[in-house]
């Protein structure tokens, strides 16, 4: 129409609200032969939040060869800040070393009934304060 | 001139039009604080940013039916929970290869809480990004145009593939074609790709066939080995008479692991060809030591370096072939060229960059012998590369697109350069912002959580990475050279603490029983760690030697806790050896230098990030960019009719990318400085590749 300006109305797009997330490290050995998986999942638990560490090791004898899971944890932390860290800013080489080292060592010895399995949780969760 | 003008003052309307555009406001969420249990689910969706991928996108279509029960439903985090997980684990990445560190993320967002009901928005993405990829220059074009391969999503080895292309010039006229390649790795042969490429137009013809390995080398610092046995037919249309060329070659090429703080990557290799080269010029239009056709034999050798930053990518080569022709064995003649590209992009705006390419060649061929007439130097608006490669290329002749595919060859001396130089600059500036998209979505990008995540990724990929530059550490070896004598002491201290525990009648149980349990966990971390090869090592010796773990505890349960009791001089004195031992080794993995091991690791990794950043930062999943050409090249000695010497050309054109569908550059430019009535005008300059139609 003569003498009017056509006025587009833009509508702010709105930001949407985190709920939960889930973040999967797999970690395998040069070699090939080991994988060990450190997933840290954030959920709300009421008012609070809860972290919870899920640790799996895999094996296999040969490249060729299909990964066998040897163990499989699943670990409520209180240690929360350091989880949320550990999500956020990624592995150190010392929890990394820790995590397809001794985390993975004592979580195979436990399923094999060499240690208890209160140790290879302690084992696993130390993790986080490496 | 005047047309040329008005597309640059086209080009400066888009570009000021697209950095004054802004993005949209993002104002606070509408559902925080909301008890989100009263919502009902009104819409479900998964967002993944190469969802434009074959093999994902069926990955997601079956997760979307398996989350799509829970919309019209109460809102349960119990059960949006569940559904992360499932896409956690969901295998969105290749099988194949074998990175070091594989990455996934998954998380659960809720938007538009209103009117009683939300949107349930579920965001996964995974990475496997491999270190060895991306430093060289012409990986900017993978990432560009198969972002989805350099995030690990599709497997560069898939067994089959399929690419459709299409291509326009007035020498060769319309030709069509493809490229099909064969990843035979279940036939369990040294082979990674069987690739058989063909073109054809009403006057000309290519066809290739090639078998080729890949390998990296780490233990000599080569980032990539790459083989190759080719087999070339074509039939290269001029104005007048075709060049033919029937050829065998073997090529073999190297490129090192990014070296220095730039992360530079230096490659060289060697081929060797066999074949014959035709056409039908008469020997009155050729240069002396010229022949029409001639059977060959030659030897390459090449070399050169590139680096790249996010912005910045330059590569140099040389190459030299020496080549005999069927009159005998000696060498006939020696063929040089020289290469330097440089690429520059400059954002305007999110996702919006001025792209800017530039490339100088040159090159000189002479000797003693006969020279093949096809072998020198011709001009157009095609490029040659002097190997037989798609990963590197050395340009080996003058590209001036102003003029069609090998029209530029008449020089005082006859047909053909015998040395040349060109240099040719584009510049893509970004459409409007309705005339690109995003490959990730912004709502990814721009989300507080997942750039730091992502980021957190590549810390863990280049610490674990740093584990294995660790271990190789003389220093650490050192410290591992003592294996076999803390073995020796572990074990008599474990067998003295049990012949004392035979003899103490059931005294300090707890204590004997503790000092046993430690001694043997340190053993068992010893066997571990004897078993392991790379960073898992590092982990067991650190666990092993620190104070507060491994041999140190074991230190304390047998000779603090116990033997302060139990005053057994055996024990004391092995647990004083092992003491000794534990000190030597402690002070040898002290030496390991892990600023350094870190420090190559994100060497290393500087390739990945910058390649990531790319991809969530610059790549678009579509894009309409209008084209600036310019372009100036010498050809031989120049005659005072006009034949060789300088020219010019000016153009302009769009390039439309459709991440992992089709590329095409499309154009025409004007040939400023025409010196003979044969030569054109100019030259339209069009080429369309269609990406893998089987991924």
């Amino acid at each position: 129409m003569p003498g009017t300006k056509a006025v587009v109305a833009l509508t702010p797009k709105t930001r949407r609200e985190l709920v939960s997330l889930s973040v999967k490290f797999e970690i395998n050995s040069r070699n090939g032969l080991r994988r060990v998986i450190f997933e840290l999942h954030k959920t709300p638990k009421g008012e609070n939040v809860e972290w919870k560490i899920v640790f799996q090791l895999f094996e296999r004898e040969k490249r060729s060869d299909e990964f066998t899971k040897l163990v499989a944890l699943e670990i409520i932390t209180e240690l929360a800040k350091k989880a949320e860290k550990m999500a956020q800013e990624g592995m150190t080489p010392s929890q990394s070393a820790h995590a397809i080292g001794p985390a993975a060592d004592d979580a195979k010895a436990a399923e094999a009934g060499e240690i208890p399995q209160e140790d290879a949780d302690e084992t696993v969760e130390a993790t986080l304060k490496k | 001139m005047r047309c040329i003008a008005q597309i640059l003052l086209l080009v400066w309307v888009i570009l000021t039009k697209a950095v004054a555009q802004q993005e949209e406001p993002i104002a606070g969420s509408s559902c925080q604080g909301a008890n989100l249990e009263q919502f009902q689910v009104r819409d479900v969706r998964i967002e993944h940013p190469f969802r434009f991928v074959g093999s994902v996108l069926n990955r997601l279509s079956v997760a979307q039916s398996a989350v799509a029960s829970l919309k019209g439903k109460q809102y349960s985090l119990k059960e949006a929970e569940a559904a992360k997980s499932q896409l956690l684990n969901e295998p969105f990445l290749s099988e194949a290869g074998s990175s070091l560190v594989r990455f996934s993320y998954a998380a659960v967002f809720v938007d538009q809480c209103k009117d009683g009901g939300l949107d349930l928005i579920f965001q996964v993405f995974s990475s496997q990004v491999s270190p060895s990829f991306g430093g060289l220059f012409e990986s900017l074009i993978a990432e560009r145009t198969r972002p989805q391969e350099v995030a690990g999503v599709t497997d560069p080895k898939e067994p089959l593939r399929f690419s459709p292309q299409f291509r326009y010039d007035r020498s060769e006229r319309f030709a069509a074609g493809g490229r099909m390649e064969l990843a035979p790795s279940a036939l369990h042969l040294p082979i990674d790709h069987m690739v058989v490429e063909g073109r054809q137009s009403n006057n000309s013809q290519h066809l290739s066939a090639s078998l080729s390995g890949v390998t990296i080398q780490e233990r000599i610092g080569l980032g990539r080995l790459e083989w190759q046995l080719n087999y070339l037919h074509s039939v290269a249309a001029t104005d007048r008479d075709p060049l033919r060329q029937n050829r065998l070659l073997g090529q073999i090429w190297a490129a090192t692991k990014p070296l220095g703080g730039p992360g530079v990557v230096l490659r060289f290799g060697v081929s060797a060809e066999g074949g014959n080269q035709h056409s039908d010029f008469a020997t009155a239009e050729l240069s002396a030591n010229t022949v029409a056709r001639a059977g060959y034999g030659s030897l390459k050798f090449f070399g050169g370096q590139t680096f790249r930053t996010r912005r910045h990518s330059v590569a140099a080569s040389y190459g030299v072939e020496l080549g005999a022709t069927e009159s005998g064995p000696t060498m006939d003649y020696a063929k040089h060229v020289g290469d330097v590209a440089y690429s520059l992009w400059i954002p305007v705006a999110d996702h919006r960059q001025v792209e800017l390419e530039s490339r100088f060649s040159a090159g000189g061929i002479g000797g003693s012998g006969s020279i093949p007439a096809p072998k020198r130097f011709f001009g157009g608006n095609t490029e040659q590369n002097f190997l037989a490669s798609n990963v590197w290329m050395i340009r080996a002749n003058p590209v001036l697109r102003s003029f069609p595919s090998n029209r530029f060859y008449h020089t005082a001396d006859g047909v053909g350069g015998d040395r040349f130089f060109s240099y040719n600059l584009t510049a893509a500036f970004p459409g409007p912002r309705n005339w690109h998209r995003p490959l990730v979505p912004v709502e990814l990008t721009k989300d507080g959580q997942f750039p730091k995540i992502l980021n957190g990724a590549l810390i863990t990929t280049t610490s674990t990475l740093s584990l294995d530059y660790a271990v190789r550490d003389p220093a650490f070896q050192k410290a591992t050279a003592q294996f076999s004598e803390l073995g020796d002491s572990l074990k008599q201290l474990e067998t003295k603490v049990k012949d004392a525990q035979a003899g103490a009648g059931g005294m300090l149980e707890a204590e004997f029983r503790n000092c046993l349990r430690r001694t043997s966990t340190a053993q068992r971390r010893l066997r571990s760690a004897i078993e392991a090869k790379s960073g898992d090592l590092f982990g067991f010796v650190k666990d092993l030697l620190d104070p507060a773990e491994g041999i140190a505890l074991a230190l304390k349960a047998c000779a603090t806790d116990l033997n302060s009791q139990l005053q057994n001089g055996i024990i004391e004195a092995e647990t004083k050896k092992l003491e000794t031992i534990r000190s030597s080794m402690a002070k040898a993995f002290e030496g390991v230098n892990m600023m350094l091991a870190v420090k190559k690791a994100e060497i290393e990794m500087g390739v990945v990030k910058r390649t990531l950043n790319t991809i969530f930062e610059d790549i678009n999943l579509f894009s309409v960019s209008p084209l600036f050409t310019f372009d100036v090249g010498r050809l031989g000695r120049e005659s005072t009719d006009g034949r060789g010497g300088v020219r010019y050309g000016l153009g302009g054109g769009v390039r439309f990318t459709l991440v992992s569908h089709v590329v095409f550059d499309a154009g025409y430019a004007w040939n400023v400085r025409r010196r003979m009535m044969s030569e054109p005008k100019g030259a339209f300059f069009f080429a369309m590749t269609f990406r893998d139609l089987f991924e």
